[in-house]
Protein backbone atom coordinates (compact mmCIF):
# COMPACT_ATOMS: atom_id res chain seq x y z
CA UNK A 1 0.00 0.00 0.00
CA UNK A 2 1.23 3.52 -0.87
CA UNK A 3 2.15 5.72 2.02
CA UNK A 4 -0.04 8.43 3.32
CA UNK A 5 2.36 10.77 2.93
CA UNK A 6 6.32 10.68 1.72
CA UNK A 7 8.80 13.90 1.50
CA UNK A 8 11.58 14.80 -0.25
CA UNK A 9 14.17 17.18 0.89
CA UNK A 10 11.39 18.81 2.53
CA UNK A 11 12.73 22.40 4.10
CA UNK A 12 11.28 25.20 5.06
CA UNK A 13 13.27 28.39 6.76
CA UNK A 14 12.03 31.53 7.83
CA UNK A 15 14.56 34.48 7.76
CA UNK A 16 18.19 33.01 8.35
CA UNK A 17 16.38 29.93 10.58
CA UNK A 18 15.50 26.49 9.21
CA UNK A 19 12.77 24.49 11.10
CA UNK A 20 12.50 22.18 9.40
CA UNK A 21 15.84 20.89 7.15
CA UNK A 22 16.00 18.37 4.37
CA UNK A 23 13.61 16.06 5.91
CA UNK A 24 12.74 12.94 3.59
CA UNK A 25 10.02 10.89 5.44
CA UNK A 26 7.85 8.08 4.36
CA UNK A 27 4.72 7.75 6.72
CA UNK A 28 3.03 4.27 5.63
CA UNK A 29 -1.09 4.00 6.06
CA UNK A 30 -2.72 3.26 8.74
CA UNK A 31 -1.99 3.80 13.08
CA UNK A 32 -1.10 6.42 15.09
CA UNK A 33 1.77 7.71 13.68
CA UNK A 34 3.82 10.03 16.23
CA UNK A 35 6.06 13.05 15.88
CA UNK A 36 7.76 13.77 19.47
CA UNK A 37 10.82 16.41 19.43
CA UNK A 38 11.90 19.20 21.71
CA UNK A 39 10.28 22.53 21.65
CA UNK A 40 11.27 24.47 17.93
CA UNK A 41 12.42 20.79 16.69
CA UNK A 42 10.16 21.51 13.87
CA UNK A 43 6.95 19.25 14.40
CA UNK A 44 4.48 22.02 14.45
CA UNK A 45 6.01 23.52 11.11
CA UNK A 46 6.19 19.89 9.63
CA UNK A 47 2.53 20.18 10.04
CA UNK A 48 1.64 23.41 8.31
CA UNK A 49 3.53 22.18 5.73
CA UNK A 50 2.14 18.72 5.33
CA UNK A 51 -1.75 20.62 5.52
CA UNK A 52 -0.70 23.43 3.31
CA UNK A 53 -0.54 26.38 5.75
CA UNK A 54 3.05 27.16 5.06
CA UNK A 55 4.54 26.55 1.32
CA UNK A 56 7.94 24.73 1.81
CA UNK A 57 11.48 26.73 0.67
CA UNK A 58 12.30 23.75 -0.91
CA UNK A 59 11.68 19.70 -1.23
CA UNK A 60 8.14 17.98 -2.07
CA UNK A 61 5.16 16.54 -0.40
CA UNK A 62 3.51 13.65 -1.72
CA UNK A 63 -0.09 12.51 -0.65
CA UNK A 64 -0.78 8.97 -1.45
CA UNK A 65 1.96 9.29 -4.76
CA UNK A 66 0.26 12.42 -6.23
CA UNK A 67 2.45 15.50 -5.79
CA UNK A 68 0.57 18.04 -3.16
CA UNK A 69 3.25 20.42 -2.58
CA UNK A 70 1.46 23.31 -4.57
CA UNK A 71 -1.84 22.05 -3.25
CA UNK A 72 -3.97 24.95 -1.36
CA UNK A 73 -5.23 23.90 2.02
CA UNK A 74 -8.65 23.54 1.05
CA UNK A 75 -8.02 21.41 -1.61
CA UNK A 76 -5.78 19.00 0.98
CA UNK A 77 -8.85 18.94 3.52
CA UNK A 78 -10.98 18.03 0.22
CA UNK A 79 -8.52 14.91 -0.41
CA UNK A 80 -9.13 13.89 3.65
CA UNK A 81 -6.77 15.30 4.87
CA UNK A 82 -7.79 17.08 7.99
CA UNK A 83 -6.06 18.85 11.00
CA UNK A 84 -6.37 20.40 14.34
CA UNK A 85 -4.44 23.20 15.28
CA UNK A 86 -2.07 23.89 18.82
CA UNK A 87 -3.58 26.48 19.45
CA UNK A 88 -7.84 26.29 19.76
CA UNK A 89 -8.99 27.23 16.17
CA UNK A 90 -12.90 27.25 16.39
CA UNK A 91 -15.45 29.61 15.39
CA UNK A 92 -16.09 31.53 18.47
CA UNK A 93 -18.73 33.40 18.06
CA UNK A 94 -21.04 30.04 16.64
CA UNK A 95 -22.53 27.54 18.58
CA UNK A 96 -21.07 23.89 19.24
CA UNK A 97 -23.43 22.14 17.08
CA UNK A 98 -22.62 25.25 14.14
CA UNK A 99 -19.13 24.43 14.59
CA UNK A 100 -19.57 20.84 13.80
CA UNK A 101 -22.36 21.23 11.47
CA UNK A 102 -19.45 23.84 9.39
CA UNK A 103 -17.43 20.82 9.35
CA UNK A 104 -19.87 18.07 8.34
CA UNK A 105 -21.35 19.96 5.31
CA UNK A 106 -17.63 20.91 4.53
CA UNK A 107 -17.23 17.41 2.74
CA UNK A 108 -20.59 18.01 1.08
CA UNK A 109 -20.03 21.05 -0.64
CA UNK A 110 -17.14 22.76 0.26
CA UNK A 111 -16.07 24.69 -3.25
CA UNK A 112 -19.89 24.28 -5.14
CA UNK A 113 -22.50 26.47 -3.55
CA UNK A 114 -25.37 24.92 -2.11
CA UNK A 115 -28.32 27.28 -2.38
CA UNK A 116 -30.95 24.16 -1.88
CA UNK A 117 -29.54 22.53 1.29
CA UNK A 118 -32.81 20.56 1.60
CA UNK A 119 -31.52 17.05 -0.19
CA UNK A 120 -28.67 16.46 2.50
CA UNK A 121 -30.32 17.99 5.29
CA UNK A 122 -30.77 14.49 7.30
CA UNK A 123 -27.35 13.43 6.52
CA UNK A 124 -25.93 16.74 7.98
CA UNK A 125 -28.28 16.79 11.05
CA UNK A 126 -27.80 12.67 11.91
CA UNK A 127 -23.55 13.26 11.24
CA UNK A 128 -23.68 15.96 13.60
CA UNK A 129 -25.73 14.75 15.77
CA UNK A 130 -23.23 11.84 16.30
CA UNK A 131 -20.17 13.81 16.18
CA UNK A 132 -21.55 15.93 19.09
CA UNK A 133 -21.64 13.14 20.95
CA UNK A 134 -18.80 11.28 20.11
CA UNK A 135 -16.66 14.22 21.65
CA UNK A 136 -19.30 14.54 24.27
CA UNK A 137 -20.33 18.01 23.46
CA UNK A 138 -24.55 17.09 23.08
CA UNK A 139 -25.49 18.45 26.04
CA UNK A 140 -24.09 22.10 25.52
CA UNK A 141 -24.48 22.17 21.54
CA UNK A 142 -26.62 25.71 22.11
CA UNK A 143 -23.77 26.96 23.89
CA UNK A 144 -21.66 29.93 22.20
CA UNK A 145 -18.26 27.74 21.36
CA UNK A 146 -16.09 30.51 22.57
CA UNK A 147 -17.86 30.16 26.33
CA UNK A 148 -17.06 26.40 26.30
CA UNK A 149 -13.99 25.27 29.17
CA UNK A 150 -10.34 25.51 27.71
CA UNK A 151 -10.74 21.00 27.80
CA UNK A 152 -14.23 21.30 25.78
CA UNK A 153 -13.29 23.79 23.39
CA UNK A 154 -10.01 21.38 22.48
CA UNK A 155 -12.47 18.60 22.18
CA UNK A 156 -14.45 20.69 19.81
CA UNK A 157 -11.23 21.53 17.67
CA UNK A 158 -11.14 17.19 17.32
CA UNK A 159 -15.15 17.48 16.35
CA UNK A 160 -14.06 19.89 13.54
CA UNK A 161 -11.81 17.87 12.66
CA UNK A 162 -13.81 14.38 12.59
CA UNK A 163 -16.74 15.85 11.05
CA UNK A 164 -15.35 15.32 7.78
CA UNK A 165 -15.16 11.67 8.27
CA UNK A 166 -11.22 12.20 7.33
CA UNK A 167 -8.98 8.99 6.48
CA UNK A 168 -5.86 11.18 7.44
CA UNK A 169 -6.04 13.03 10.26
CA UNK A 170 -3.06 15.79 11.81
CA UNK A 171 -3.46 16.22 15.06
CA UNK A 172 -1.53 19.10 16.94
CA UNK A 173 -0.88 18.57 20.80
CA UNK A 174 -4.57 17.79 21.14
CA UNK A 175 -4.44 16.71 25.08
CA UNK A 176 -2.45 20.42 25.57
CA UNK A 177 -4.13 22.08 28.92
CA UNK A 178 -6.60 19.32 29.87
CA UNK A 179 -6.74 17.80 33.16
CA UNK A 180 -5.93 13.93 33.67
CA UNK A 181 -10.04 13.07 33.43
CA UNK A 182 -10.23 14.68 30.05
CA UNK A 183 -6.83 13.87 28.44
CA UNK A 184 -7.84 9.99 29.30
CA UNK A 185 -11.36 10.80 27.63
CA UNK A 186 -9.66 12.15 25.01
CA UNK A 187 -7.32 9.40 23.98
CA UNK A 188 -10.14 7.03 24.65
CA UNK A 189 -11.62 9.06 21.47
CA UNK A 190 -8.24 8.64 19.83
CA UNK A 191 -8.11 4.92 19.89
CA UNK A 192 -11.64 5.03 19.01
CA UNK A 193 -12.05 6.46 15.74
CA UNK A 194 -8.61 5.40 14.38
CA UNK A 195 -9.60 2.11 12.73
CA UNK A 196 -9.65 2.67 9.39
CA UNK A 197 -7.83 6.30 9.58
CA UNK A 198 -4.20 7.31 10.05
CA UNK A 199 -3.66 9.34 12.81
CA UNK A 200 -0.51 12.39 12.58
CA UNK A 201 0.06 13.03 16.10
CA UNK A 202 2.59 15.74 17.75
CA UNK A 203 2.35 15.24 21.50
CA UNK A 204 4.19 15.52 24.85
CA UNK A 205 2.56 13.20 27.35
CA UNK A 206 5.28 10.76 26.61
CA UNK A 207 2.53 8.05 28.69
CA UNK A 208 0.08 8.61 26.26
CA UNK A 209 2.44 8.44 23.43
CA UNK A 210 3.95 4.74 24.15
CA UNK A 211 0.58 3.65 24.95
CA UNK A 212 -1.33 4.45 21.55
CA UNK A 213 1.51 5.31 19.09
CA UNK A 214 2.34 2.51 15.95
CA UNK A 215 5.80 4.05 15.80
CA UNK A 216 6.85 7.27 16.64
CA UNK A 217 9.57 10.03 14.81
CA UNK A 218 11.78 11.66 16.58
CA UNK A 219 12.58 15.59 15.44
CA UNK A 220 15.75 17.32 16.51
CA UNK A 221 16.47 20.69 15.46
CA UNK A 222 14.70 20.71 12.31
CA UNK A 223 15.90 16.76 11.03
CA UNK A 224 14.63 13.10 11.76
CA UNK A 225 16.44 11.67 14.61
CA UNK A 226 14.95 8.47 14.98
CA UNK A 227 12.11 6.37 13.50
CA UNK A 228 10.67 3.24 14.83
CA UNK A 229 8.04 1.37 16.72
CA UNK A 230 7.69 2.84 20.77
CA UNK A 231 9.80 -0.05 22.03
CA UNK A 232 12.55 0.83 19.59
CA UNK A 233 12.61 4.31 20.04
CA UNK A 234 12.18 3.57 23.63
CA UNK A 235 15.34 1.27 23.36
CA UNK A 236 17.67 4.12 21.08
CA UNK A 237 20.60 5.37 23.16
CA UNK A 238 20.72 8.65 20.90
CA UNK A 239 16.33 9.52 21.74
CA UNK A 240 17.17 8.77 25.13
CA UNK A 241 20.40 11.65 25.15
CA UNK A 242 18.77 13.58 23.11
CA UNK A 243 15.17 13.84 24.60
CA UNK A 244 13.78 11.53 26.77
CA UNK A 245 16.23 11.43 29.36
CA UNK A 246 15.03 15.26 29.96
CA UNK A 247 11.61 13.75 30.93
CA UNK A 248 12.58 11.48 32.96
CA UNK A 249 11.51 7.86 31.42
CA UNK A 250 11.24 5.15 33.80
CA UNK B 1 -48.51 29.69 15.84
CA UNK B 2 -46.46 32.27 18.24
CA UNK B 3 -43.15 31.25 16.59
CA UNK B 4 -44.73 32.27 13.10
CA UNK B 5 -45.93 35.48 15.04
CA UNK B 6 -42.27 36.10 15.81
CA UNK B 7 -40.79 35.78 12.34
CA UNK B 8 -38.81 38.21 11.04
CA UNK B 9 -40.43 38.09 8.12
CA UNK B 10 -43.58 38.92 9.67
CA UNK B 11 -42.17 41.56 11.17
CA UNK B 12 -40.91 43.09 7.69
CA UNK B 13 -44.68 42.74 7.20
CA UNK B 14 -46.49 44.50 9.61
CA UNK B 15 -43.69 47.60 9.52
CA UNK B 16 -44.26 47.90 5.76
CA UNK B 17 -47.70 48.10 6.13
CA UNK B 18 -47.54 50.89 9.15
CA UNK B 19 -44.65 52.70 7.54
CA UNK B 20 -46.52 54.88 4.89
CA UNK B 21 -49.09 56.56 7.81
CA UNK B 22 -46.55 57.01 9.82
CA UNK B 23 -43.43 58.05 7.77
CA UNK B 24 -41.74 61.39 8.34
CA UNK B 25 -43.75 62.04 11.69
CA UNK B 26 -42.87 64.82 13.26
CA UNK B 27 -43.92 65.33 17.01
CA UNK B 28 -43.22 69.11 17.10
CA UNK B 29 -45.38 69.79 13.65
CA UNK B 30 -47.54 67.33 14.31
CA UNK B 31 -47.40 66.38 10.89
CA UNK B 32 -46.81 62.51 9.32
CA UNK B 33 -47.51 59.66 6.85
CA UNK B 34 -45.06 61.18 4.22
CA UNK B 35 -45.41 58.24 1.74
CA UNK B 36 -42.75 59.18 -0.48
CA UNK B 37 -40.04 59.15 2.69
CA UNK B 38 -41.42 55.73 2.97
CA UNK B 39 -41.06 54.50 -0.46
CA UNK B 40 -37.67 56.09 0.16
CA UNK B 41 -37.35 54.03 3.51
CA UNK B 42 -37.72 50.59 1.88
CA UNK B 43 -35.72 51.21 -1.30
CA UNK B 44 -32.73 52.13 0.63
CA UNK B 45 -33.22 49.18 3.33
CA UNK B 46 -33.26 46.25 0.04
CA UNK B 47 -29.78 48.78 -0.82
CA UNK B 48 -28.44 48.57 2.66
CA UNK B 49 -29.82 44.82 3.22
CA UNK B 50 -27.49 44.01 -0.09
CA UNK B 51 -24.57 45.65 1.39
CA UNK B 52 -24.85 43.92 4.47
CA UNK B 53 -24.42 40.27 3.65
CA UNK B 54 -20.87 41.66 2.65
CA UNK B 55 -20.17 43.79 6.01
CA UNK B 56 -22.52 41.82 8.55
CA UNK B 57 -22.15 38.01 7.38
CA UNK B 58 -18.78 38.01 5.73
CA UNK B 59 -17.57 40.68 7.76
CA UNK B 60 -16.02 42.95 5.17
CA UNK B 61 -16.50 46.60 4.57
CA UNK B 62 -17.15 47.46 0.47
CA UNK B 63 -16.39 51.34 0.56
CA UNK B 64 -18.15 51.27 -3.19
CA UNK B 65 -21.62 49.56 -3.30
CA UNK B 66 -23.53 53.02 -4.23
CA UNK B 67 -21.43 51.99 -7.76
CA UNK B 68 -24.63 48.72 -8.20
CA UNK B 69 -27.37 50.94 -7.19
CA UNK B 70 -25.98 53.72 -9.55
CA UNK B 71 -25.55 50.95 -12.59
CA UNK B 72 -28.91 49.65 -11.54
CA UNK B 73 -30.36 52.65 -11.80
CA UNK B 74 -28.66 54.44 -14.97
CA UNK B 75 -29.32 51.18 -17.09
CA UNK B 76 -32.94 51.10 -15.96
CA UNK B 77 -33.10 55.01 -16.98
CA UNK B 78 -31.24 53.89 -20.71
CA UNK B 79 -33.59 51.15 -21.52
CA UNK B 80 -36.93 53.33 -20.29
CA UNK B 81 -35.38 56.79 -22.02
CA UNK B 82 -33.41 55.14 -25.16
CA UNK B 83 -29.91 56.77 -25.94
CA UNK B 84 -28.03 57.44 -28.96
CA UNK B 85 -24.32 58.39 -29.18
CA UNK B 86 -21.36 57.92 -30.97
CA UNK B 87 -18.59 55.54 -30.00
CA UNK B 88 -16.06 54.22 -32.24
CA UNK B 89 -16.71 55.56 -35.07
CA UNK B 90 -20.26 53.99 -34.64
CA UNK B 91 -23.35 55.78 -33.68
CA UNK B 92 -25.21 53.49 -31.14
CA UNK B 93 -28.80 53.76 -30.20
CA UNK B 94 -31.61 52.71 -28.29
CA UNK B 95 -35.16 53.71 -28.90
CA UNK B 96 -37.47 53.88 -25.63
CA UNK B 97 -38.78 51.07 -24.34
CA UNK B 98 -40.70 51.52 -20.79
CA UNK B 99 -41.03 48.11 -20.08
CA UNK B 100 -40.22 47.90 -15.97
CA UNK B 101 -39.44 43.81 -16.65
CA UNK B 102 -36.94 43.79 -19.56
CA UNK B 103 -35.24 47.56 -17.52
CA UNK B 104 -35.27 45.12 -14.58
CA UNK B 105 -33.42 42.26 -16.45
CA UNK B 106 -30.84 45.06 -17.94
CA UNK B 107 -30.35 46.16 -14.80
CA UNK B 108 -29.50 43.00 -13.01
CA UNK B 109 -27.22 41.63 -15.96
CA UNK B 110 -24.96 44.63 -15.96
CA UNK B 111 -24.44 44.23 -12.61
CA UNK B 112 -24.18 40.79 -12.38
CA UNK B 113 -21.19 41.00 -15.43
CA UNK B 114 -19.46 43.38 -13.46
CA UNK B 115 -19.49 42.13 -9.80
CA UNK B 116 -18.04 38.65 -11.02
CA UNK B 117 -15.48 41.13 -12.99
CA UNK B 118 -14.78 43.26 -10.03
CA UNK B 119 -15.35 40.26 -7.45
CA UNK B 120 -12.65 37.93 -8.86
CA UNK B 121 -10.26 40.69 -9.96
CA UNK B 122 -10.33 42.60 -6.64
CA UNK B 123 -11.23 39.09 -3.68
CA UNK B 124 -8.24 37.20 -4.09
CA UNK B 125 -5.91 39.63 -4.21
CA UNK B 126 -7.28 42.04 -1.08
CA UNK B 127 -8.82 42.09 2.18
CA UNK B 128 -9.36 44.20 5.12
CA UNK B 129 -8.77 48.10 4.49
CA UNK B 130 -6.99 47.62 0.84
CA UNK B 131 -10.40 45.93 0.13
CA UNK B 132 -12.36 48.86 0.95
CA UNK B 133 -10.02 50.88 -0.45
CA UNK B 134 -10.34 49.32 -3.58
CA UNK B 135 -14.18 49.14 -3.66
CA UNK B 136 -13.86 53.03 -3.25
CA UNK B 137 -11.75 53.32 -6.49
CA UNK B 138 -14.02 51.39 -8.39
CA UNK B 139 -17.25 53.55 -7.65
CA UNK B 140 -15.28 56.69 -8.23
CA UNK B 141 -14.36 55.38 -11.88
CA UNK B 142 -18.04 54.64 -12.00
CA UNK B 143 -18.85 58.11 -10.75
CA UNK B 144 -16.49 59.82 -12.91
CA UNK B 145 -17.58 57.96 -16.54
CA UNK B 146 -21.19 58.95 -15.09
CA UNK B 147 -20.05 62.24 -14.58
CA UNK B 148 -18.19 62.97 -17.86
CA UNK B 149 -19.54 61.01 -20.63
CA UNK B 150 -22.54 63.41 -20.76
CA UNK B 151 -23.88 61.75 -24.23
CA UNK B 152 -24.96 58.76 -22.59
CA UNK B 153 -25.08 59.69 -19.20
CA UNK B 154 -26.28 63.54 -18.96
CA UNK B 155 -22.98 64.25 -17.07
CA UNK B 156 -23.49 66.13 -14.14
CA UNK B 157 -27.01 66.73 -15.00
CA UNK B 158 -28.13 63.15 -15.07
CA UNK B 159 -31.65 61.92 -17.05
CA UNK B 160 -34.70 63.31 -16.15
CA UNK B 161 -38.32 62.98 -16.84
CA UNK B 162 -38.44 58.92 -16.81
CA UNK B 163 -41.80 57.41 -16.88
CA UNK B 164 -43.13 55.99 -14.35
CA UNK B 165 -43.35 52.28 -14.60
CA UNK B 166 -45.82 50.46 -17.21
CA UNK B 167 -46.98 46.84 -15.92
CA UNK B 168 -49.34 45.05 -18.26
CA UNK B 169 -53.31 44.76 -16.78
CA UNK B 170 -52.70 48.15 -15.00
CA UNK B 171 -53.92 51.35 -15.66
CA UNK B 172 -50.81 53.64 -17.37
CA UNK B 173 -52.05 55.92 -14.70
CA UNK B 174 -51.58 53.68 -11.90
CA UNK B 175 -48.30 54.40 -10.84
CA UNK B 176 -48.28 57.97 -10.93
CA UNK B 177 -50.31 57.62 -7.17
CA UNK B 178 -47.47 57.74 -4.57
CA UNK B 179 -50.07 54.71 -2.28
CA UNK B 180 -50.04 52.42 -5.34
CA UNK B 181 -45.75 53.23 -5.89
CA UNK B 182 -45.41 52.55 -2.31
CA UNK B 183 -47.56 49.37 -2.26
CA UNK B 184 -45.44 48.19 -5.62
CA UNK B 185 -42.13 48.68 -4.10
CA UNK B 186 -43.31 47.30 -0.82
CA UNK B 187 -43.85 44.03 -2.90
CA UNK B 188 -40.79 43.91 -4.39
CA UNK B 189 -38.31 44.83 -1.75
CA UNK B 190 -40.06 42.86 0.49
CA UNK B 191 -39.18 39.67 -1.80
CA UNK B 192 -35.63 40.87 -1.63
CA UNK B 193 -35.34 41.05 1.92
CA UNK B 194 -36.88 37.53 1.95
CA UNK B 195 -34.16 36.14 -0.50
CA UNK B 196 -31.64 38.37 1.86
CA UNK B 197 -32.80 36.29 5.04
CA UNK B 198 -33.20 32.66 3.22
CA UNK B 199 -29.62 33.55 1.89
CA UNK B 200 -28.17 34.40 5.88
CA UNK B 201 -30.16 30.95 7.21
CA UNK B 202 -29.02 28.53 4.86
CA UNK B 203 -26.30 26.63 5.08
CA UNK B 204 -23.87 29.06 2.71
CA UNK B 205 -24.89 31.56 4.94
CA UNK B 206 -23.30 29.84 8.12
CA UNK B 207 -20.36 28.92 5.76
CA UNK B 208 -20.25 33.06 5.10
CA UNK B 209 -20.19 33.35 8.88
CA UNK B 210 -17.44 31.16 9.62
CA UNK B 211 -15.45 33.05 7.06
CA UNK B 212 -16.08 35.96 9.17
CA UNK B 213 -15.44 34.29 12.05
CA UNK B 214 -12.32 32.47 10.97
CA UNK B 215 -11.19 32.36 7.81
CA UNK B 216 -8.08 29.88 8.14
CA UNK B 217 -10.20 27.39 10.02
CA UNK B 218 -12.92 27.71 6.90
CA UNK B 219 -10.19 26.77 4.85
CA UNK B 220 -8.77 23.60 6.69
CA UNK B 221 -12.03 22.30 6.53
CA UNK B 222 -12.12 22.36 2.99
CA UNK B 223 -13.73 25.07 2.13
CA UNK B 224 -13.18 27.36 -1.38
CA UNK B 225 -12.83 30.84 0.74
CA UNK B 226 -12.11 33.29 -2.16
CA UNK B 227 -15.25 31.27 -4.11
CA UNK B 228 -17.42 31.98 -1.13
CA UNK B 229 -16.48 35.42 -0.80
CA UNK B 230 -16.83 36.09 -4.80
CA UNK B 231 -19.92 34.70 -4.53
CA UNK B 232 -21.71 36.51 -1.53
CA UNK B 233 -20.01 39.57 -3.37
CA UNK B 234 -22.30 39.52 -6.59
CA UNK B 235 -24.87 38.25 -4.71
CA UNK B 236 -24.52 41.62 -2.10
CA UNK B 237 -24.50 43.62 -5.76
CA UNK B 238 -27.52 42.33 -7.05
CA UNK B 239 -29.40 44.04 -3.90
CA UNK B 240 -28.53 47.25 -4.59
CA UNK B 241 -29.37 46.97 -8.34
CA UNK B 242 -32.95 46.15 -7.62
CA UNK B 243 -33.47 49.13 -5.66
CA UNK B 244 -31.34 51.25 -8.23
CA UNK B 245 -34.39 49.97 -10.39
CA UNK B 246 -36.79 51.12 -7.76
CA UNK B 247 -35.30 54.31 -7.47
CA UNK B 248 -35.32 55.80 -11.29
CA UNK B 249 -38.48 54.84 -11.38
CA UNK B 250 -39.02 56.53 -8.16
CA UNK B 251 -37.29 59.67 -8.26
CA UNK B 252 -38.13 59.51 -12.67
CA UNK B 253 -34.61 61.12 -12.65
CA UNK B 254 -30.82 59.87 -11.33
CA UNK B 255 -27.56 62.08 -11.52
CA UNK B 256 -24.04 61.02 -10.53
CA UNK B 257 -24.76 61.39 -7.23
CA UNK B 258 -25.90 57.97 -7.11
CA UNK B 259 -22.74 56.48 -7.60
CA UNK B 260 -20.91 58.62 -4.81
CA UNK B 261 -18.83 57.86 -1.76
CA UNK B 262 -21.92 59.93 -0.11
CA UNK B 263 -24.20 57.38 -1.16
CA UNK B 264 -21.31 54.10 -0.37
CA UNK B 265 -20.79 55.62 3.40
CA UNK B 266 -25.01 56.57 3.99
CA UNK B 267 -25.42 52.93 2.72
CA UNK B 268 -22.35 52.04 6.17
CA UNK B 269 -23.98 54.19 8.34
CA UNK B 270 -27.49 53.22 7.78
CA UNK B 271 -26.30 49.64 8.67
CA UNK B 272 -23.93 49.97 11.52
CA UNK B 273 -26.83 52.41 12.92
CA UNK B 274 -29.00 49.60 13.01
CA UNK B 275 -26.90 46.86 13.81
CA UNK B 276 -24.54 45.04 11.12
CA UNK B 277 -25.00 40.95 12.33
CA UNK B 278 -29.11 41.41 12.46
CA UNK B 279 -31.79 40.49 9.63
CA UNK B 280 -33.70 44.33 10.79
CA UNK B 281 -30.28 46.30 11.60
CA UNK B 282 -30.03 47.75 7.96
CA UNK B 283 -34.08 48.23 7.83
CA UNK B 284 -33.80 49.96 10.72
CA UNK B 285 -30.86 51.88 10.02
CA UNK B 286 -32.65 52.96 6.61
CA UNK B 287 -35.56 54.09 8.26
CA UNK B 288 -34.67 55.91 11.46
CA UNK B 289 -31.66 57.29 8.97
CA UNK B 290 -34.34 59.05 6.50
CA UNK B 291 -36.52 59.82 9.52
CA UNK B 292 -33.78 61.91 11.48
CA UNK B 293 -33.35 63.32 7.75
CA UNK B 294 -36.73 64.56 7.09
CA UNK B 295 -36.97 66.16 10.59
CA UNK B 296 -33.70 67.33 11.34
CA UNK B 297 -33.21 68.92 7.84
CA UNK B 298 -36.78 71.15 8.58
CA UNK B 299 -34.62 72.76 11.48
CA UNK B 300 -31.25 73.82 10.10
CA UNK B 301 -29.23 72.69 6.73
CA UNK B 302 -26.73 71.58 8.94
CA UNK B 303 -28.59 68.05 9.43
CA UNK B 304 -26.15 65.73 7.78
CA UNK B 305 -23.75 66.82 11.07
CA UNK B 306 -26.60 65.99 13.46
CA UNK B 307 -26.98 62.65 11.84
CA UNK B 308 -22.92 62.18 11.90
CA UNK B 309 -23.46 62.80 15.93
CA UNK B 310 -25.86 59.93 16.32
CA UNK B 311 -24.37 57.91 14.70
CA UNK B 312 -20.90 58.35 16.44
CA UNK B 313 -22.61 58.28 19.69
CA UNK B 314 -24.03 54.56 18.91
CA UNK B 315 -20.90 53.39 17.42
CA UNK B 316 -18.99 54.48 21.07
CA UNK B 317 -21.94 53.23 22.93
CA UNK B 318 -23.73 50.60 21.31
CA UNK B 319 -21.40 49.21 18.45
CA UNK B 320 -23.95 46.66 17.91
CA UNK B 321 -26.72 49.31 16.75
CA UNK B 322 -29.83 50.03 17.82
CA UNK B 323 -30.57 45.86 17.46
CA UNK B 324 -27.78 45.88 19.81
CA UNK B 325 -29.78 47.99 22.54
CA UNK B 326 -32.81 46.23 21.64
CA UNK B 327 -31.57 42.62 22.46
CA UNK B 328 -29.87 44.43 25.64
CA UNK B 329 -33.24 45.37 26.99
CA UNK B 330 -35.23 42.08 25.87
CA UNK B 331 -32.34 40.11 27.54
CA UNK B 332 -31.53 41.54 30.52
CA UNK B 333 -34.37 43.91 31.04
CA UNK B 334 -35.04 47.75 30.82
CA UNK B 335 -32.37 50.58 32.38
CA UNK B 336 -29.72 47.72 32.36
CA UNK B 337 -26.20 49.52 30.83
CA UNK B 338 -25.58 48.16 27.21
CA UNK B 339 -22.49 46.33 28.73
Amino acid sequence: MADVFRTEHLTRRFSGFTAVNDVSLAIPEGGVRTIIGPNGAGKTTFFNLLSGALPPSEGKIFFRDHDVTALEPYRRARLGIARSFQITNIFGKLTVEENVRLGVQAVLDGTANFFFPLRDAATIRTTTDRILEDIGLGNVRRAQAENLSHGDQRRLEIGLVLASDPPVLLLDEPLAGMSPAETHATVELIKRISPGRTILLVEHDIDVIMQISTSITVFQTGTVLASGTPAEIRANETVQRAYLGELALP
Amino acid sequence: MSRLLLHPLVWTAIVFAVLPFVAGANPFTGTGGFVDIATTMLIFALFASGFNLLLGHVGELSFGHAMFFAIGAYVTALDVKGYSFDLFGHTWTHVADNNMLVALVLALVAVLVLSVLLGRLIIPRSSGVYYSMITLAFAQVVFFIAFTWSDLTGGEDGLQSIPRPVMPGFDPAFFHDALHFYTFTAVVVFIGLALVYWLTVSPFGSVLHAIRENKVRARFLGYDVNKFRVNAFVLSALFPAVAGWLWTYFQQAINPDASSVGYSGNIVMMSMLGGVQTFFGPILGSIVYWELQNNISQLTKYWEAWIGAVFVVFVLLSPRGIMGVIENVRTRGIGRTTR
